[in-house]
C-alpha cells in the first residue's frame, strides 16, 4: 500500500517542485477562487497539445510566486482588479473561452482596462517555457551544445532552442 | 588559488615589490605580468573573492531551478537603482554587480556607473569584444587638433596587442581591413545565414561597408590549457571549461602559480602614501571593507588598475601638500576629459525568409560592422565614427509577449524557431572635453568615510550628429537586406551606459597637459602606473578592453627593466 501512495504521490511532488514550490503550501498571492480563475485562463492561453497544458506545467503556482515578488505594486493591484472583474463576469461557472480570446483581443487593442491580462499572458508563457516541462518538452533543451555550428538545416515540425539566457523585455 | 590575509603590523611583512590596486581586466593582467617578471606582488581587492569555478553559483542551473526564473524580486532591485539597467542584469549575474545601495555617487548630471567589486572585477561580465585601434586612431587628435596628441603610435602598441591576443585567446576572422587592424586569432565563430545575407546585402549597396564575424576573447579552440567554448551564451554565469578571458579563470592563476602573488580581498585603497623626499609612492592605505580598519602596505612600485573613475578617485583622494589637487595632477587635467562611446541606439527588423535554416548552440558573439564614416576623408558633418555590433537570430517564445494569440495553433507555433530578428547598436566615438569630468564631493561620504564621487558628463555637438547618422545608417543597411519590417531605436540612455568609460587620467607627451606619460607612468611620480581605461587620450569607437591589456602588459615590462636598472 505504501509503494502505491509513493508512486501516486511522486508527479505532483515532481511538479510542486519543478516550480520552486513545496507541496502543502497555500497561495501567497492568490486567494483560491483566483487561483481556480488563473488555472483556467492559463489552460485556454496554453492547453495540452502534443506538449503538457500550463496547468500541467504548474504554471499557476509560478504565476502565485512570481506576481508576490516580483511585481511592482500598480501592476499586482492591476491583476487583483482584473481577476475580480472576471470573477463577476464568471460567477461560478468556468471561464468561457471566448471571453479568454476577448480579453487578449482588448488587452492587444491597448484596452487599459485589459492591461492585467497582457501581464498575466507575458507570465504565463515564462512561467511555461522555462518551466521543466517547458523546458525539456516544448523547446530543444542544449543544456551543453559543445560547438555553435552556424547552419542547420530544419522542417516545420523542429523546435526552437529552449531560451537559455533569461532576461525579458515586456 | 591561495589567499593570505595580512593582519601582522611589521613592516616587512607590508611590504612588497609591487601593488597592484584593482583585479579587473586590467589589474589581472598587471598581477600576471609582474609576477611573471619575478617581483613580489600584493593584488588588492576591495570587494570579495570570486574563486574560478568554485564560485560560479549559477553556471549550470536549469531554468526552472533559477529564483523566479531569473527575475530579481522587486524588493531586491531596490538595491540596484542603476545596475539593473543592464541587458545582463539578472539573478544569475547579480552577484557580480554592486549594490547602489551601498556603493554611492553623485550624478551632477545623468552617469550610469556600472561597477563590480569582486575578485576580476567587470572582466567577469565584459563582451569580450576585441578590435585593434589602427593608426589613424592614435593620430586623430593630432591632426585634427582635438585634446592633445597620443604620445605613442600604433606601431608602438601592434606588437602588444599581438602579444595580449596570443594570451588571452581571441577568435575572429583575418578580414585585412585598415580600420581594425588583424592580429593573431583562433578560428572564427561560423556565421550563420542571416549573417551571411546581412554582409552579402550590404556590401552590394555600400561597397565600403563590411560585416565580419565579432573578434572576441572566447576560445574557439583548446588554447594554453583552457577549453574551447561550448556554446551557451552564459559566460556572465562563470565558464567551467574558461573559454572566456576572465582575470578569475586566466590572468590571476597564472600569477598565483608563480607563488609571487598575495591577493588581499575587501581593500579599499584610501590613498596613495607619498614620500615628498623621494617624490616617489611608498604605499597605500588599505581601509578593510568590513571591519573598516585601516593597515598600511609597502611598495617599489605601485600600479592602479582599480578601474578608469576609482583610479581617479583615489588620486584625488591621495592629494597632499605637493600635489594639493590630487596626487600627479601637477598639470591640473586629472578628473578631466572622461569620455564613454555613446550607443543604445541603431535599429532592429525581422525577416521572414530562410524558414529552413536555423543553427546548433548560441553563439556568445554578435558580428561586427567596423567604421565605415570619415575614413579616407573628412565627409561627414561631425568627427569620427562609430561601429555596429549586430545580434542575428530566430525569435523564440517571447514573441509572444506582444501579439494577440491564445490557444492550441498559437501555443503550438511558439515552440518552433520564429522569424529571423535582426539588431544592429552603434558604438559611437566620444571626443574628449574639459568640462566632462569628476571630482570629490567636499561634504557627503560614503559608509567608509571617504569623499563620494562627483560626475558630470554630457554629450556634445559632435555625438548628437554622429547619433543621427548612425540611426540613418543602420535603417538604410536593413533596407538594402530587404527586411520585412524596420523599427529604429534610441534608448536615451545617459552617459557610461555602454561601459567603457574611459579617460580622467591621460597620457600625452607635455606634462602641462597630461597626467602619464607614454608608459603609462606618472609624470610626476616615476614608479606609480595608471594601466585601467584612465589613461586613455581617446575613445576611438572599438571596444577598449583589448587596448587597456595591451597598454598594461606594455607598462608592466617598461616598470620590470627600469626597476632592474634602478631606475625606479
Amino acid at each position: 500500500m505504501g509503494v502505491v501512495s509513493l508512486h501516486a504521490l511522486f508527479p505532483s511532488i515532481l511538479s510542486s517542485f519543478a516550480s520552486g514550490r513545496m507541496m502543502g503550501n497555500q497561495p501567497v498571492f492568490f486567494d483560491k477562487e483566483e487561483q481556480h480563475i488563473v488555472r483556467q485562463i492559463i489552460d485556454v492561453l496554453l492547453p495540452a497539445t502534443a506538449t503538457p497544458s500550463a496547468s500541467e506545467a504548474g504554471v499557476h503556482f509560478f504565476l502565485d510566486e512570481v506576481f508576490e515578488h516580483c511585481l511592482t505594486v500598480l501592476q499586482k493591484r492591476q491583476i487583483k482588479e482584473g481577476l475580480a472583474e472576471v470573477k463577476k463576469i464568471s460567477g461560478q461557472q468556468t471561464v468561457n473561452e471566448k471571453y479568454v480570446r476577448l480579453m487578449d483581443d482588448r488587452a492587444y487593442a491597448k484596452d487599459e482596462q485589459f492591461a492585467w491580462f497582457k501581464i498575466l499572458k507575458q507570465y504565463t508563457l515564462i512561467g511555461y517555457f522555462t518551466s521543466m516541462e517547458g523546458t525539456t518538452r516544448a523547446g530543444d533543451y542544449q543544456k551543453m551544445p559543445e560547438r555553435y555550428v552556424g547552419e542547420t538545416e530544419i522542417d516545420e515540425h523542429t523546435t526552437g532552442h529552449s531560451k537559455t539566457f533569461l532576461k525579458f523585455y515586456f | 588559488m591561495t589567499t593570505f590575509s595580512i593582519s601582522g603590523k611589521g613592516k616587512k611583512q607590508h611590504t612588497f615589490d609591487a601593488i597592484v590596486i584593482g583585479s579587473g581586466i586590467t589589474g589581472g593582467l598587471a598581477a600576471r605580468e609582474l609576477t611573471q617578471g619575478g617581483l613580489k606582488v600584493l593584488l588588492l581587492e576591495r570587494g570579495p573573492m570570486v574563486e574560478h569555478i568554485k564560485d560560479y553559483k549559477y553556471e549550470h542551473t536549469d531554468p526552472w531551478r533559477l529564483p523566479h526564473r531569473n527575475m530579481v524580486p522587486q524588493a531586491e532591485l531596490a538595491d540596484y537603482e542603476i545596475q539593473k539597467n543592464l541587458y545582463l542584469f539578472a539573478q544569475d549575474s547579480k552577484d557580480f554587480f554592486v549594490k547602489d545601495s551601498e556603493h554611492l555617487y553623485i550624478q551632477e548630471k545623468p552617469f550610469h556607473w556600472f561597477r563590480g567589486y569582486q575578485l576580476g572585477g567587470r572582466s567577469l561580465l565584459w563582451a569580450k569584444h576585441c578590435y585593434r585601434f589602427n593608426e589613424q586612431d592614435f593620430e586623430a587628435n593630432q591632426k585634427e587638433g582635438i585634446g592633445i596628441d597620443w604620445p605613442v603610435r600604433y606601431a608602438d602598441i601592434a606588437p602588444w596587442y599581438d602579444y595580449v591576443e596570443k594570451y588571452i585567446g581571441v577568435s575572429g576572422n583575418r578580414d585585412g581591413l585598415p580600420q581594425i587592424p588583424d592580429g593573431s586569432f583562433l578560428k572564427p565563430f561560423d556565421m550563420n545565414i542571416m549573417d551571411k545575407h546581412l554582409r552579402k546585402r550590404i556590401k552590394e549597396r555600400f561597397p565600403e561597408r563590411d560585416l565580419v564575424i565579432g573578434r572576441v576573447a572566447i576560445l574557439t579552440e583548446n588554447h594554453n590549457g583552457r577549453q574551447h567554448c561550448r556554446a551557451r551564451n552564459l559566460c556572465h554565469r562563470g565558464c567551467v571549461f574558461g573559454a572566456p578571458y576572465t582575470s578569475n579563470g586566466v590572468a590571476i592563476p597564472d600569477a598565483a602559480r608563480t607563488g609571487n602573488l598575495t591577493i588581499r580581498p575587501f581593500s579599499i585603497v584610501e590613498s596613495l602614501l607619498y614620500d615628498s623626499k623621494k617624490r616617489k609612492v611608498a604605499g597605500v592605505s588599505v581601509i578593510d571593507a568590513e571591519t573598516k580598519e585601516t593597515t598600511e602596505y609597502f611598495s617599489r612600485v605601485i600600479f592602479l588598475n582599480a578601474s578608469t573613475l576609482a583610479s581617479t578617485q583615489i588620486l584625488l583622494q591621495s592629494k597632499n601638500r605637493d600635489f594639493p589637487t590630487g596626487l600627479a595632477n601637477s598639470s591640473g587635467v586629472l578628473g578631466h576629459y572622461l569620455m564613454d562611446h555613446h550607443g543604445s541606439m541603431g535599429a532592429m527588423g525581422g525577416y521572414s525568409g530562410y524558414k529552413n535554416s536555423y543553427y546548433h548552440g548560441e553563439r556568445p558573439a554578435s558580428v561586427y560592422i567596423p567604421r565605415f564614416v570619415n575614413l579616407q576623408k573628412q565627409e561627414k558633418d561631425y568627427l569620427r565614427g562609430f561601429a555596429f555590433e549586430n545580434y542575428t537570430s530566430r525569435s523564440d517564445w517571447t514573441r509572444g509577449f506582444h501579439e494577440r494569440g491564445t490557444g492550441a495553433d498559437w501555443k503550438d507555433n511558439l515552440t518552433k524557431p520564429g522569424d529571423w530578428f535582426v539588431y544592429f547598436e552603434g558604438y559611437g566615438e566620444m571626443l574628449p572635453y574639459f568640462d566632462n569630468h569628476v571630482s570629490l564631493d567636499e561634504h557627503q561620504k560614503d559608509q567608509w568615510g571617504l569623499p563620494l564621487l562627483r560626475i558630470s558628463m554630457s554629450y556634445k555637438e559632435n555625438e548628437y550628429k554622429m547619433r543621427k547618422d548612425m540611426q540613418k545608417t543602420a535603417i538604410e543597411m536593413l533596407e538594402a537586406s530587404g527586411m520585412d519590417w524596420i523599427t529604429p531605436f534610441d534608448h536615451n540612455a545617459p552617459p557610461g551606459s555602454v561601459i567603457h568609460e574611459m579617460g580622467t587620467a591621460r597620457m600625452g607627451n607635455d606634462p602641462r597637459t597630461s597626467v602619464l606619460n607614454k608608459w603609462n607612468q606618472a609624470h610626476d611620480i616615476s614608479n606609480l602606473f595608471v594601466t585601467d581605461g584612465a589613461f586613455m587620450t581617446s575613445s576611438a569607437c572599438q571596444n577598449p578592453g583589448l587596448t587597456y591589456m595591451a597598454f598594461t602588459a606594455r607598462a608592466c615590462d617598461y616598470a620590470i627593466k627600469a626597476m632592474k636598472k634602478g631606475a625606479i
